[in-house]
């Protein structure tokens, strides 16, 4: 036990001795040890903001875009290619309790950009068009008034519920309900505005407008073609198969014979979950061993300071082989002298490292992410395991070395 | 009953870069237990090689070496080391002790690599080995508090803790003044009254003399083996009065 123990008394005293010194010596591993462990918490709430907001729309909706894309790719839409194979028949045929009996309901949507003006403001504003049913469809609530029902769409009712941000814009001091706002010349009615809910995946409702949907097809756009589809699934254990469902509806509804052939994709929101989890996991441990690079430095100059070490203690190496030390103590000392550094260098850095996440996340809360600091304990972990290893590899080299030394050479070195 | 050190034409050459040196050859003797040998020599002249060789801190090119009746020419780095630590102490002209380190803890240091005897009776150990020193006052000291002659009784110290069959003195005296020399000695002559075998390399007359029996050695090979008389002991005796 005091072979063990000893060495780390030594280099305890080692470092305190010199304490400068030391300090310039673990620096490569605390920087190292720190820089992983801010990459791997603020990497990891990062990716627990962006998992969270998918989650945010709900994980048992169906996305139904024109064009054919990959599964794993991105669909044409988010490459800026505007295709008009989607059409509200297609949206009718889908709610066909016959042909998809899982979808409980289903939103229509067009996108669109406009000038819209209210009696003391003008504002650029993404606006969609979308069917009544989008209340049943996305988890969004009305805080005021009321949203637009399906006699309005069919009538090409102008009306239009806000975001709520967009209503402060619109209307900074004023209740927006029953007021009217100018869109592309025409004079429209708010009749609500949503509650307030946050960014979720890559949109932010706060800040749109919605109309209805027919509204925007003829009245602000001129065309008839849809943007996307978002169907409800009743259960999320039934996503796969209403996913088939949707697939065979819509080749039968475009006379597609053959799979390959397809002009629109599906997508589950679970889909995009795992997606989205697997490239957020990939750029984490991407810079997670970028991070690491800097551990190897620090192990190269451990690895020197260790040399020099031997080096100067050459007699103490030679006195403790004359009163008995054998080869493999004087190893095991030099090996766990570094692994001593190196260990206390990883916790320094842990301690740094989470200091720096921690106060980034003050930060960024205060920017007004919903943002949540984490400190997994398998980076804890990870990092240490780390630190012990370099002062393992790079403390062999030395330890090897100190090994070596003969008895009698060592005392002749005074 | 076997001699405690036993050695038969012990040979060293020394290879450098293809020049062979001798620095001890046909050296032949036996120590008893219980003696007070010096072995002495002008430097170079392969006094220290052949103490090294008998601290098993080296090995011979050629020869047998026994210690306590044990052939050590055949024997492993690791078992050298376990006779080093039981059977054989060390003290060095440069003290050689532990810096940032107690004078308790440097004695301590041969019982933390005797991994058979280690017990419980460690600490009585290190205590009496204070004590037989003088340094006891000392011992709670850091080791670079001490001033030279209380740096060589804590490595005399340290090379008695292990009661080992016998201590090697490499010029004890050499980095000390000639009044705490006499101290270093007297305590060595004190060890050896008490049933300690001395072995003390030096190349000073007067400290020689402190021995029962001096080896000279004149280019790696013994000039002469005797006891040294009364009447030379008496001088270093009355030597020792007049300080």
């Amino acid at each position: 036990m005091r072979v063990l123990f000893d060495p780390i008394k030594i280099s305890y005293q080692n470092l305190n001795g010199a304490k400068f010194r030391s300090f310039l010596t673990m620096l490569g591993i605390i920087i190292g040890v720190a820089s992983v462990i801010v990459v791997m918490s603020i990497g990891g709430s990062a990716q627990k903001l962006i998992l969270s907001q998918i989650k945010g729309i709900g994980s048992n909706l169906i996305g139904i875009l024109p064009g054919a894309s990959e599964e794993e790719g991105p669909p044409a839409m988010a490459l800026g290619i505007t295709i008009t194979t989607l059409k509200y028949k297609d949206y009718e045929a889908l709610l066909d309790s016959r042909k998809a009996p899982d979808i409980v309901d289903a939103a229509a949507y067009v996108t669109g950009t406009a000038l819209v003006k209210s009696p003391s403001e003008t504002r650029q504003v993404n606006y969609q068009g979308v069917t009544a049913s989008l209340i049943n469809v996305e988890n969004v609530s009305v805080e005021q008034g009321r949203f637009f029902i399906k006699q309005e769409d069919t009538n090409l009712a102008r009306v239009a519920v806000l975001g709520s941000a967009t209503a402060k814009d619109l209307f900074p001091n004023v209740d927006p309900v029953g007021k009217n706002i100018v869109i592309k010349d025409q004079s429209f009615t708010v009749v609500g505005v949503l509650e307030k809910r946050g960014s979720s995946g890559f949109s932010n409702t706060d800040e749109e407008m919605f109309v209805p949907l027919y509204t925007a097809q003829k009245i602000l756009l001129g065309i008839d073609h849809l943007t996307f589809i978002r169907a409800k699934v009743a259960n999320e254990a039934n996503v796969e198969r209403t996913i088939a469902d949707v697939k065979s509806t819509l080749r039968e509804q475009h006379n597609i014979k053959d799979s390959a052939d397809d002009d629109f994709s599906v997508r589950s929101t679970a889909q995009a979950l795992e997606i989205l989890t697997t490239i957020t996991n990939v750029l984490k441990y991407f810079l997670t061993s970028i991070a690491a690079i800097s551990l190897l430095v620090g192990g190269v100059g451990i690895m020197n300071i260790m040399l020099v070490s031997v080096k100067q203690r050459i007699w103490e190496i030679g006195l403790r082989q004359a009163v008995g030390a054998k080869k493999r103590d004087i190893v095991l000392q030099f090996l766990i002298e570094s692994i001593f550094i190196t260990f206390s260098g990883g916790i320094a850095g842990i301690t740094l490292g989470g200091s720096v996440a921690f106060l980034s996340s003050l930060v960024i809360q205060k920017l007004g992410y919903e943002w949540e600091f984490s400190l997994p304990i398998q980076s804890i972990l990870f990092a240490t395991g780390i630190a012990i290893l370099i002062g393992l590899i790079f403390g062999m080299y030395p330890a090897s070395k100190a090994g070596r030394v003969s008895p009698m050479e060592a005392l002749r070195y005074e | 009953m076997h001699p405690l050190i036993k050695v038969v034409d012990l040979c060293k050459t020394y290879e450098n870069e293809g020049v062979k040196t001798r620095a001890v050859c046909g050296v032949s003797f036996t120590i008893e237990k219980g003696e007070f040998v010096s072995i002495m020599g002008p430097s170079g002249s392969g006094k220290s090689t052949l103490m090294q060789i008998l601290g098993l801190l080296d090995r011979p090119t050629e020869g047998k070496y026994f210690l306590d009746g044990q052939d050590t020419s055949a024997m492993s780095e690791n078992e050298l080391a376990d006779l080093r630590n039981r059977k054989i102490g060390f003290v060095f002209q440069s003290f050689n002790l532990l810096p940032r380190t107690t004078v308790y803890e440097n004695v301590e240091l041969p019982l933390i690599y005797d991994r058979i005897k280690m017990s419980s009776s460690n600490n009585k150990k290190v205590l009496s080995a204070l004590r037989a020193v003088g340094i006891f006052h000392r011992k709670d000291y850091f080791s670079n508090q001490l001033s030279g002659g209380e740096k060589q009784r804590v490595a005399m110290a340290r090379a008695l803790v292990n009661d080992p069959e016998v201590i090697f003195a490499d010029e004890p005296t050499g980095n000390l003044d000639s009044k705490t020399g006499v101290q270093v000695m007297e305590i060595l002559e004190d060890l050896n009254r008490h049933g300690h075998t001395i072995i003390l390399v030096t190349h000073e007359t007067v400290t020689a003399s402190y021995a029962k029996r001096i080896i000279k050695i004149l280019d790696g090979k013994i000039v002469s083996d005797r006891e040294v008389s009364e009447k030379k002991r008496q001088r270093v005796e009355n030597r020792k009065n007049i300080k």
